[in-house]
């Protein structure tokens, strides 16, 4: 900065010494000319003096006003060379020379007013003389002819004196004027006629010399006219000097200028050249801003930055289930090389199926897929995109010790889609459910929105509050169907609650929090009691969920033992769904308690078997008349091999028991195909029937 | 301002080359303001230690053409000068002022009289004092020059400036240079004589005279006394005893007496006169009368800064 302020300051300073010296060359070329035109009239004029005083000798008469003018215009002329570009410094050498002129031409007027004078003098005698032989002869009576003679000699040399300005004829004259003093005349006239003859050329002889010099001097003395040119050639001298010193400096302001220009030229290319590369690292900054530094793939904040710029967006949120995990077992190196590979998995997978999709990491272990339309493909491309990775191996390099090992690894993952904005937000929010529900993936839908809303706890405890306090809690029945009659079997009651607006709360969202208060064995007992209540005049079968948290408390064991043993005979038409759970301390209860149901006449069935916890031991132990086949596994059936045999690994030790089995999720043709020819002999699912309210409950016919 | 004469007389000189006299112009280019100070100065007795000597006091311009017509002047308490008052008529065209042309310029001779012992008898420094203890003067000389203060510099230009003004034109003469008039036959005669005899050599130009030194009694010696105020008082060349400035011979039939002791009365005294001295011999009564008529209409037309007031 510093550098630059200099730089703008000679700059400045450079600009005004150009006008400065732009003013100053002009000035100086117009007085150089100024005073050169001087001294060259002064020169013109002296030639004209020349030419006057030659006038003033040569004719009869003159007007002495002329040379009076001439030299009035040449003094005034040196006024103004004194008052003019000559007096600078440089030209002292011509001042001198003015000077110098000046006195000579004081000299010279002198001259011309003493060559005034003797002119006239002579001019007199001139005018006069000639006439004299005329009068001579006039007054002579008798002409001497001797006389006659040397008068018109004495004539003649004056002529030619004057005219020639030749003085050889001077002793002529004198000669002849000395003869004719000689004469002298008895009449008066004549003798006064000689006397004023030889005065005038007394006159003559006296005054000649002094005419001639002066007139001499005046037409052949160029003293003066040589310093005019002294004057003239010393002033063009030092004015070629003066310039040369102004080009100089011209010179070396130009090239100070060239200096300044070239240094701020280089200033402006270090400038420019800065800045190319601040460009660069901003743009490598925000590159990096927006790109996750481990996958190279966009990161959330690129995601924010994009997402506005479509229209119909699709959005896939992939995360990969129990990563912490991952994390755990192999370490976060480990962890993160598994996050490089599904991040260019899923980049693969959209180049093949050929959608153009952006790709993003999001998060931890969220990835985010972003592409335009296409929402009727999103589905397929959805349950395409978990099957391909949820079967691919993901071969992770690790070191053991010194050694470099691959490992091979299968992951699972959940997805969340949304095509409405907030995308992520809403996506986010569908993988919870996802989560929660065991789902492998959910499209958003407003109906969410509301769970969402009421996901808060303690709005789900004041609601539950509210339901049991005012009766609301309601029971839903699913239809579980005979696959060998195509009849209802039985239905499921699934409990359901509804807040202060009516709206129907599934368990999912009330059950974990109503379990941890007070109100979960209200629940319970309220099921039941409801359950008996709805089927009590029926022949038709039912079934009713317990925990185990149900199981093994007293107040709801003694509770479903006193119903049991009160209403035998809708106890043999109940039948009761447990779930196992890690949450079990004491399988002993759990066995007392089918042990006590059983011999009610009541049936026992295992839910959701297959997943999670379930445990080949414990249905020995158990005894169940049911297992319901985990909807997980149902939902894959007819697409996955491993999970048919699985399924029919089930079904086959089940038949062998004597344990009849139930398929859950039953939510397509296929799926219910595959289920019936597996020989699972009921079904259950949205494919089937629904859970609703009111249910086609058949009379009991007495 | 000199320049404007230059050009003037340039003009003049291109039209009338051939002859060795021009007229007088017309119009000459002053300031007004400062010649009518010039002119209050002129006739103000203030500039004169006696209070009574002022320039018009030695030059009647109304009623003497410029001169007093006394042989030599009375000035300074009456105190006898040593040469004839020359007029202040058409001074602006002599190349140099007084008999022995001493003064280059109007202004430079300003300062001789007033300072001469005679004539003012003043010095610089007394004129200054004097004007400027007088409002009046103060107020004109800031309105000419602009300055507080009154410098004799600043009178002498003012009385310069009027002096410039003070040209007679149209006189017959000149009339006839111009081609408007005829000249009488006699007073053409005069004209032709006058320069038949010599007369012009000396006395050409615009004011038939003042531009050259010449010697009065070439042929018949003219008597010397060391008091005259000739070239020699100044170059001190026994060649200038008796060289005087030429004087003009405008209006030279009022700015009698002749010569520059003034000796001489009558002009057809002074045409003889100077016949005899420098020609060597007398004219002719004819031939006088026929150069004094010519003289006569040499006569010119008061100064226009004199009219009116």
């Amino acid at each position: 900065m510093k550098k630059l302020n200099i730089i703008i300051l000679l700059a400045i300073l450079v600009t005004v010494g150009f006008i400065i010296y732009n003013q100053f060359t002009r000035k100086f070329i117009e007085e150089s000319a100024h005073t050169l035109s001087i001294i060259k009239d002064i020169e013109k004029q002296e030639y004209k003096l020349e030419g006057e005083i030659l006038k003033s000798s040569f004719y009869l008469y003159y007007n002495y006003d002329h040379l009076e003018r001439i030299t009035k215009q040449i003094k005034e002329n040196i006024k103004k060379l004194k008052k003019s570009h000559l007096k600078s410094s440089f030209h002292e050498n011509s001042y001198r020379f003015l000077l110098k002129y000046e006195k000579e031409l004081d000299k010279k007027i002198k001259q011309i007013h003493r060559f005034e004078t003797v002119n006239s003098l002579i001019k007199n005698s001139q005018i006069y003389i000639p006439s004299l032989t005329l009068r001579y002869i006039e007054i002579a009576k008798n002409p001497d002819i001797d006389y006659f003679l040397t008068l018109n000699r004495v004539i003649s040399s004056l002529f030619i004196i004057k005219n020639a300005l030749d003085e050889s004829f001077m002793t002529e004259l004198e000669h002849d004027i000395n003869l004719l003093q000689k004469y002298r005349f008895d009449n008066p006239k004549l003798q006064e006629f000689h006397n004023i003859l030889l005065s005038h050329l007394n006159v003559f002889v006296k005054t000649f010399p002094v005419y001639y010099k002066t007139l001499q001097y005046l037409l052949e003395d160029e003293t003066d006219i040589k310093l005019m040119n002294q004057i003239k050639n010393s002033f063009i001298k030092e004015t070629g000097k003066e310039s040369r010193i102004i080009t100089l400096f011209s010179l070396g302001a130009t090239g100070l200028f060239l200096l300044v220009l070239g240094y701020l030229a280089f200033l402006l290319v270090k400038l420019e050249k800065n800045n190319k590369i601040l460009r660069q690292l901003r743009r490598n900054l925000e590159i990096k801003m927006i790109t996750d530094e481990l996958t190279g793939l966009p990161n959330r904040k690129a995601f924010f930055l994009k997402e506005t710029h479509y229209k119909n967006p699709t959005f896939i949120l992939v995360n990969i289930d129990n990563f912490k995990h991952i994390n755990d077992l192999y370490g976060s190196a480990f962890g993160d090389q598994l996050l490089v590979h599904l991040g260019k998995f899923i980049k693969s997978f959209f180049e093949r199926e050929r959608v153009e999709a952006e790709i993003f990491r999001l998060g931890a272990d969220d990835f985010g897929i972003l592409y335009e339309n296409l929402r009727k493909k999103t589905v397929r491309l959805t349950e395409k995109l978990i099957r391909a990775v949820e079967g691919h191996t993901f071969i992770i390099k690790s070191k053991d010790g010194d050694r470099e090992i691959d490992i091979e690894l299968s992951i699972n993952v959940s997805v969340g889609v949304s095509y409405e904005r907030p995308l992520l937000e809403k996506a986010d929010m569908v993988l919870k459910y996802v989560k929660k529900r065991r789902e492998k993936y959910m499209v958003y839908s407003p109906e969410l929105n509301l769970a969402k809303a009421i996901e808060d706890n303690l709005r789900i405890l004041s609601i539950i509050k509210y339901a049991v306090n005012n009766n609301r809690i309601h029971l839903y029945y699913q239809p579980i169907f005979d696959n060998k009659t195509g009849a209802v079997a039985k239905y499921e009651c699934l409990v359901r609650i509804s807040d202060q607006s009516g709206n129907i709360i599934t368990p999912m969202f009330f059950l974990p929090i109503a379990r941890e208060s007070k109100y979960y064995s209200i629940i319970t007992k309220t099921v039941i009691r409801k359950a008996f209540n709805k089927f009590r005049n029926t022949d038709v079968s039912f079934s009713i969920n317990l925990s185990s948290e149900d199981m093994t408390d007293k107040e709801i064991v003694q509770y479903i033992y006193k119903v049991l043993e009160k209403e035998p005979e809708v106890a043999k038409r109940v039948t009761f769904e447990i779930l196992e759970s890690e949450s079990i301390k004491n399988y002993d209860e759990i066995y007392m308690f089918v042990k006590n149901v059983k011999s009610l006449g009541a049936k026992i069935a295992i839910d959701d078997f297959g997943s999670g916890y379930s445990n080949y031991s414990h249905i020995v132990n158990l005894e169940p008349d049911f297992i319901k086949i985990d909807g997980s596994l149902i939902k894959q059936l007819p697409y996955d091999i491993y999970v048919q045999i699985i399924v029919s690994t089930i079904v086959d030790f089940s038949r062998k028991l004597g344990i009849r089995t139930v398929a859950e999720y039953v939510h397509n043709e296929d799926v219910y195909a595959m289920v019936k020819s597996l020989g699972i002999d009921y079904s259950q699912g949205y494919y089937l029937g629904k859970p609703s309210e009111k249910c086609c409950i058949k009379k009991k016919s007495k | 301002m000199v320049l404007i004469i230059i050009i003037v007389l340039a003009l003049i000189n291109m039209v009338y080359s051939y002859e060795p006299v021009q007229p007088i112009p017309q119009r000459i280019e002053y300031d007004r303001e400062k010649a009518e100070l010039g002119k209050l100065l002129f006739f103000d007795p203030i500039l004169a230690k006696d209070n009574r000597t002022s320039c018009a006091y030695c030059h009647d311009l109304y009623t003497k053409c410029g001169t007093d017509h006394k042989p030599v002047s009375n000035g300074f308490h009456d105190r006898k000068g040593k040469a004839n008052a020359l007029t202040v008529f058409n001074a602006v065209f002599n190349f140099r002022l007084f008999w022995n042309g001493r003064a280059k310029n109007l202004v430079e001779q300003i300062y001789g009289p007033v300072q001469n012992p005679v004539e003012m008898n003043m010095t610089t420094k007394e004129v200054e004092e004097r004007l400027n203890n007088i409002p009046f003067y103060r107020k004109m000389f800031k309105k000419v020059f602009g300055t507080n203060k009154i410098k004799f510099e600043q009178v002498a230009e003012a009385i310069a400036e009027f002096e410039k003004a003070l040209i007679t034109p149209n006189s017959k003469f000149d009339k006839f240079l111009r081609g408007e008039i005829q000249l009488s036959e006699e007073e053409l005669e005069g004209y032709k004589l006058f320069k038949k005899l010599g007369c012009i050599s000396c006395h050409n130009g615009i004011n038939l005279g003042g531009n050259s030194f010449q010697k009065v009694g070439v042929l018949h010696s003219y008597p010397w006394h060391e008091y005259y105020p000739d070239r020699y008082q100044i170059t001190r060349d026994e060649f200038d005893k008796n060289v005087f400035r030429v004087p003009s011979l405008r209006n030279i039939d009022c700015t009698y007496p002749y010569f520059h002791d003034g000796s001489i009365k009558t002009l057809e005294d002074a045409v003889q006169l100077m016949a005899y001295y420098n020609l060597g011999f007398k004219l002719s009564e004819e031939e006088i009368n026929k150069i004094v008529a010519f003289l006569k209409t040499l006569r010119g037309e008061l100064p226009e800064i004199l009219k009116g007031n």
